[in-house]
């Protein structure tokens, strides 16, 4: 599955538009990892557990999508967003979206016979 | 009486804490961030989603969570007071972005990549009193 956050896969081009597909996962913290990043709050400096927990979550909503994605017969999502909103006391949600297209790679073009001048 | 002083010596030991930790920490930190920047200067990023190229390309992303320190909070709340800049917590936020960066630049380093096209940057406050801020970068690396 290939996967990219501008218009087009590069160095492919998109045969066919298929859905807008979508992944999400509503995650929250432990409380273990709470209380450690309360005492992280004292001294400052970055949150290990929270950066970790937080890729996790993302990968998940990930391969959901890109779950979604093959079963609509899709070989690449492009126009992904990522979106993360705090929905509840120390829950959070990460979304993300794209669109499912079918994509082919670009073969070695034939030199262009009448090239543009300019 | 007793228990108001020990509210205070509590208080002053954490805002000591929070000073020294803290600036010690945002300085190494700093640091760190220069001389990473300096050696992935080669990784160049732009930000048009229109752009393609005809190589191969795939995404790659990077999360950080960084915290204040208790020095931050107490005179973040005096700022509050009276409005106006944040300064401390300014440094706080730009200190995660440069590492999203940095590390999005690491990401695409190990696919060997040199350029990163349509990148994203969001920020997200995590936790209920505040001082935890997420940013999460992503974009497309090429190889080229």
């Amino acid at each position: 599955m290939l996967l990219s956050n501008l218009e087009s896969v590069p160095g492919h081009t998109i045969l066919r538009q298929i859905d807008v597909v979508y992944g999400s996962t509503v995650r929250s913290k432990h409380v273990g990892r709470d209380l450690l990043a309360g005492l992280k709050n004292i001294v400052g400096g970055e949150l290990t557990a929270y950066t970790e927990l937080l890729e996790e979550s993302r990968q998940e909503a990930m391969s959901r999508m890109i779950e979604k994605a093959q079963s609509m017969g899709a070989n690449a999502v492009v126009g992904i967003r990522f979106s993360t909103s705090n929905i509840a006391q120390g829950a959070s949600e990460l979304f993300v979206y794209g669109t499912a297209v079918v994509v082919e790679a670009n073969t070695q073009k034939l030199p262009d016979p009448f090239p543009t001048q300019g | 009486m007793d228990a108001l002083i020990f509210k205070i010596a509590i208080f002053v030991i954490l805002f000591a804490i929070g000073w020294g930790f803290g600036r010690y920490t945002e300085r190494k930190h700093l640091n760190e961030l220069d001389e990473q920047e300096q050696r992935l200067a080669y990784i160049t990023l732009d930000n048009s989603r229109f752009k393609t190229s005809p190589y191969e390309g795939q995404l790659v992303s990077s999360n950080v969570v960084i915290s204040h320190d208790y020095f931050k909070y107490v005179i973040a709340n005096i700022e509050n007071f009276f409005g106006g800049r944040l300064t401390r917590y300014e440094s706080v936020v730009e200190r995660a972005r440069r590492e999203a960066i940095v590390r999005l630049k690491l990401e695409a380093e190990k696919m060997g990549a040199t350029h990163i096209m349509g990148l994203r940057l969001s920020t997200t406050e995590l936790g209920m009193q505040g001082g935890m801020v997420e940013v999460f970068a992503y974009g497309t690396a090429i190889q080229s």
